[in-house]
């Protein structure tokens, strides 16, 4: 990950404390209505006890102020204004006659500030003068600092008329009411109010006080709660940094209980698939065998070893003789078939702690533990003994197959993988050069031809394309049908001392083995369009053998677009071969890559077409151009029926698909009339003429 | 149930419902024609009275007797309202006058009494009883008629007392009254006395009784209930007692029910007007009898029958009275009811 990545991301708020915070927040809310609930309530309590209160000072004052009235002596007021002193909330006093005005001298507390209540004005005189009501209308006028001026009516009243007579007190409703006056007061409760607020701080606090102690209970109980989901925490971080020998507790809380058990299903499940994932990079899908990679990798670890501990173990590098011929004239399930044989073999006849390997295309590896000189040599006998009483039987025909041998004696802790295995191609190439079958044992200190060994080989391909030394030979390719076209097909060839040029046989296993074979083609191509930009023919094709290295190259379309850019040449000049083995292997690939350059004007033909029993199937899938017939199939269409039926049958499907068909390894002219009159468009071979350095214009 | 308000049917109305019964038998089974047959014989076998009804009823105009005219003068009876205290009062006084006494119910339809108090200004000379203060108020411009007035206490409120107009009084004899009250309670000696404006007379007379048994009237004069009550607290350190007057001017049940919860908390004997304040702690109720006043009437107006005035008193007062003792509260405030009284006596 990007460190700068790290800095955005986010870390994890941890389950526990994310609910601990909810249930804070919520019991604020909670605290916060609640204390909003408790004010509010508590001043309307106290609003409507000041109302209440004041609603009885009132009548008490409407008693006291009767003789004002009766006497409209303002000296009467003693009574009232002693009574009114006694309460500390009463600011102010005053009896109003009915007109509004006042009767006496108001009563105002002294060293106390009134707040700014207009006079009573005539629609609230009105309104309180009403007397067909059941209860007297008593008006309140809220002012600031918790001041209250309540106004009401003082009423007298009278039975009426006759009332007296039949006197009954069941009798209701029959008195009369008169308004005399009125009784004005200023209440101030804002002591009231202080001390009321004051003790709601003090409960706040209280209740602040509670629910911190509340929360810490909570946060304690959350925490014990998630114990059980915090034990998954440990086994959780170990499986996701890929561990998988992890076990969750499937005990305690139901729950829990049910995610342990689902995440020791899925981990089982990851290991199996882990342990198939890991026997997958480590083997080979074809013979059950060991790879080329994890055999390195074991390989080191037994040098580590020897390095140690001293001791010898033997390096056996296998080279099928004949692979490739098989592999062309059988088939490629035919190579198959013989690979997976030959892996059985070497399994079957190695000891059980030995370790074999499939380490190429037809290349096999041992690695023999704890073998001395003498008995690696013993190995090595006995395997060229099995390999010769080895049969090979297909399509009824009994084929030899040997082994040549390479070995390397593992006993030098400072030599890497890479020098022992070196070493074993060396000792193999040997063991070729000295007529297969036979084995070799790569000996230190001894002078190796460098140009028969791997090593040299490497060196000396290496130096070819640097120096852009590659040489194209050109074998025309002749039109039956009277075609414009002039193909030739090119062969790649380095430079030799002693031949002039080398042919592929010599070189390719090593340039395939050292994973240059795409280089040599994008030479090749180079080469071909130059000699195309030099022409200026027309009518001058190319066809060229695309390697399986060039194919994996995810740059061959960019490639080939700058090489034509370049050289400023069509494609339509380049014909690219691909055998059958190669479409087989790359299926997927080339059914990208064929679509995507037959689109530029390169055409493509399939190799060795009919040598297998699938090659129909490939025409369907690939857009191709031309179908170059296999030569087991041209080699005796003099004689056998079949295969001039066969080739009869190619030529036809080439014509319905609008493709050209070439028939290689053309022996004679009697053969070129056949196929002239099969209706074969172009034939090849070394009868018509042998590959030149030289173009046959 | 009174006699004005006494309901008669008539013969034609029996014989509808016998029909009714009849058709009514034509859709019954037989056990039930057999229990109206039994009803229909009990209710039956009674024809109804044809007996003349010699109750006066509540009509606007009605003469006792459809008989020959005396030479006595005519006495047209103004009743206020179809109450108990003016009918009772009513009812005896055509008992006594006979066929001189024409009975008016008055309404509350002032144009109705209008031509009523018309009828009679112009119709032949009469003396004119009214019963009631709105019947008094009435007949305030049948000036050149002799006219007796009762059942009325504020009656100077309303200047009703002329020559011609004189009156009985509601409350009964002021001497019985203070005579009573000292014999239920021989320690009694402050009394005290609120009423509205305009009862000077009426207190006058009342101080002069009282004094006359050894008790002292204090007497405060009130313009409303509140005052009512402030005088009743402010004198309740003079007073044992209170008399009771029932002034409606200045009272309410409020007060009624606060100074009568004031005297009990306070020990205080309280004389009523009602019986029904004896539930509210009063110790004593005196009232005036129906027959009584009626009685007074009578003889104020035969004393007049011949003269131009009403001889006598602005008002007299009745010499009798219903007097109920509340045995609770003389229990309550010690006072030992004497024999001559306990008949009297009760628990309210």
């Amino acid at each position: 990950m990007r460190p700068d990545l790290t800095l955005l991301i986010k870390t994890p708020v941890s389950l526990a404390n994310r609910i601990l915070a909810l249930q804070l927040l919520w019991a604020l809310i909670v605290y916060l209505l609640f204390i909003a609930a408790l004010w509010f309530t508590t001043n309307l309590v106290i609003e409507s006890n000041v109302r209440h209160q004041g609603e009885n000072w009132i009548a008490k004052l409407d008693e006291l102020g009767i003789p004002v009235y009766a006497s409209n002596d303002p000296g009467q007021l003693a009574d009232a204004i002693s009574y009114v002193r006694n309460i500390p909330e009463i600011l102010s006093a005053q009896y109003l006659d009915i007109d509004g005005k006042k009767l006496s001298s108001a009563y105002q507390r002294k060293n106390s500030s009134l707040g700014d209540f207009a006079p009573l004005t005539e629609e609230t005189l009105k309104n309180l003068k009403r007397t067909d009501v059941e209860k007297k209308a008593i008006i309140y006028e809220k002012g600031k600092n918790s001041q209250m001026r309540i106004s009401a009516p003082i009423w007298i009243k009278s039975i009426e008329n006759d009332g007296m007579i039949d006197f009954s007190l069941k009798k209701k409703g029959s008195e009369k009411i008169e308004t005399i006056g009125f009784i004005d007061i200023v209440l101030d409760y804002s002591a009231i109010t202080s001390e009321i607020n004051r003790n709601l701080t003090y409960a706040s606090l209280i209740i602040a006080l509670m629910m911190i102690l509340a929360a810490y209970i909570g946060r304690r109980m959350v925490r014990w709660a998630l114990i059980p989901l915090s034990d998954l925490e440990e086994p959780l971080t170990r499986l996701a940094n890929g561990e998988t020998d992890v076990t969750v507790k499937t005990s305690g809380d139901r729950e829990i209980a049910r995610i342990g058990i689902a995440l020791n299903t899925t981990i089982s499940a990851l290991k199996q698939r882990d342990e198939e994932l890991r026997s997958m990079a480590n083997h080979d899908g074809l013979t059950g065998l060991v790879n080329r990679k994890y055999f390195v990798e074991q390989l080191e670890i037994e040098i580590g070893r020897i390095a140690s501990n001293n001791g010898s173990s033997a390096l056996f590098f296998f080279d099928l003789d004949r692979f490739k011929y098989i592999n062309d004239t059988y088939g490629h399930a035919t190579g198959d078939r013989l690979l997976v044989q030959i892996a059985k073999l070497l399994t079957q006849r190695t000891r059980g702690k030995d370790l074999v390997a499939r380490f190429g295309g037809d290349e096999f590896t041992l690695l023999a533990y704890n073998v001395e000189h003498k008995g690696a040599i013993e190995i090595a006998e006995s395997f060229i003994q099995i390999m010769r009483d080895f049969n090979f039987y297909e399509a009824g025909d009994m084929l030899k197959i040997y082994f040549s041998i390479g070995i390397s004696m593992i006993d030098d802790g400072t030599l890497s993988s890479h020098d022992y295995l070196k070493e074993a191609d060396t000792a193999v190439h040997e063991a070729k050069t000295h007529g297969r079958n036979d084995f070799r044992l790569f000996k230190r200190g001894t002078l190796h031809n460098a140009q028969e060994s791997g090593t040299g080989w490497h060196e000396r391909l290496q130096n070819v394309l640097l120096n852009y030394q590659a040489v194209p030979y050109f074998q025309e390719l002749i039109g039956l049908k009277n075609q414009p076209e002039k193909i030739n097909e090119v062969f790649l060839r380095i430079p030799d001392i002693e031949q002039g040029v080398l042919r592929p046989g010599a070189f390719m296993p090593a340039a395939e083995r050292f994973g240059l074979m795409g280089e040599f083609d994008k030479q090749m191509i180079k080469k071909v369009a130059e000699v195309l930009a030099v022409q200026k023919d027309s009518n001058l094709v190319f066809s060229l053998n695309l390697s399986e290295q060039f194919i994996d190259d995810k740059n061959i379309v960019s490639f080939l677009k700058s090489v034509i850019d370049e050289h400023h040449v069509s494609p339509k000049h380049f014909i690219f071969e691909l055998p059958e083995q190669h479409i087989v292997r790359n299926i997927e690939r080339l059914q990208h890559i064929i679509p995507a350059l037959s689109e530029l004007d390169f055409r493509f033909a399939i190799d060795d077409f009919g040598a297998g029993f699938t090659s129909f199937s490939y025409i369907k899938q690939l857009p191709v151009h031309f179908l170059k017939i296999n030569s087991s199939l041209i080699d005796r269409i003099k004689d056998d029926n079949i295969d001039r039926i066969s080739v009869r049958a190619i030529v036809e499907v080439a014509l319905d698909l609008n493709m050209q068909t070439i028939a290689k390894f053309v022996t004679d002219d009697e053969s070129i009339a056949m196929l002239k009159k099969i209706g074969i468009d172009f034939v090849q071979g070394n009868f018509i003429g042998y590959p030149a350095a030289q173009l046959n214009s | 149930m009174n006699d004005l308000t006494h309901m008669k049917k008539t013969p034609q109305e029996i014989w509808v419902n016998i029909l009714t019964f009849t058709l009514l038998i034509l859709r019954m089974r037989w056990y039930w024609i057999f229990l109206l047959v039994v009803f229909f014989v009990q209710g039956c076998a009674r024809p109804p009275s044809t007996a003349p009804y010699t109750a006066p009823a509540p009509v606007t105009e009605r003469t006792t007797v459809s008989g020959k005219k005396t030479h006595a003068i005519q006495v047209e009876i103004l009743v206020s309202e179809d109450i108990p205290a003016y009918t009772e009062v009513a009812n005896e006084l055509v008992k006594l006058l006979g066929t001189r006494g024409t009975l008016r119910l008055l309404t509350a339809n002032k144009l109705n009494n209008y031509k009523i108090i018309s009828k009679i200004n112009t119709s032949e000379p009469s003396q004119i009883v009214s019963i009631g203060l709105n019947a008094a108020i009435a007949s305030k411009p049948l000036k050149n008629r002799q006219l007796v007035f009762c059942q009325v206490y504020n009656y100077q409120n309303y200047a009703l007392i002329t020559a011609r107009h004189k009156g009985v009084s509601m409350l009964p004899s002021l001497p019985l009254t203070f005579s009573t009250w000292r014999g239920l309670s021989p320690g009694t000696t402050d009394i005290g006395v609120i009423s509205g404006p305009g009862m000077d007379d009426v207190i006058a007379s009342a101080k002069a009784s009282a004094k006359h048994y050894g008790l002292t009237l204090h007497y405060e004069s009130v313009k409303s209930d509140k005052e009512f009550q402030y005088a009743f607290k402010k004198i309740s350190t003079k007073v044992q007692g209170y008399w009771l007057l029932p002034d409606n001017r200045v009272l309410s049940e409020n007060t009624l029910r606060n100074i009568m919860n004031f005297s009990v908390r306070n020990s205080k004997q309280v004389a009523v007007f009602s019986e029904e304040l004896l539930k509210l702690g009063g110790l004593l109720s005196m009232s005036s009898a129906h027959h009584d006043i009626a009685q007074q009437v009578y003889e104020r107006l035969e004393q007049a029958q011949a003269k131009d005035a009403i001889p006598g008193p602005d008002i007299v007062y009745p010499e009798k009275m219903d007097l109920h003792i509340n045995s609770v509260m003389a229990g309550n405030l010690s006072l030992e009811i004497p024999a001559r009284y306990r008949k009297f006596a009760h628990a309210p």
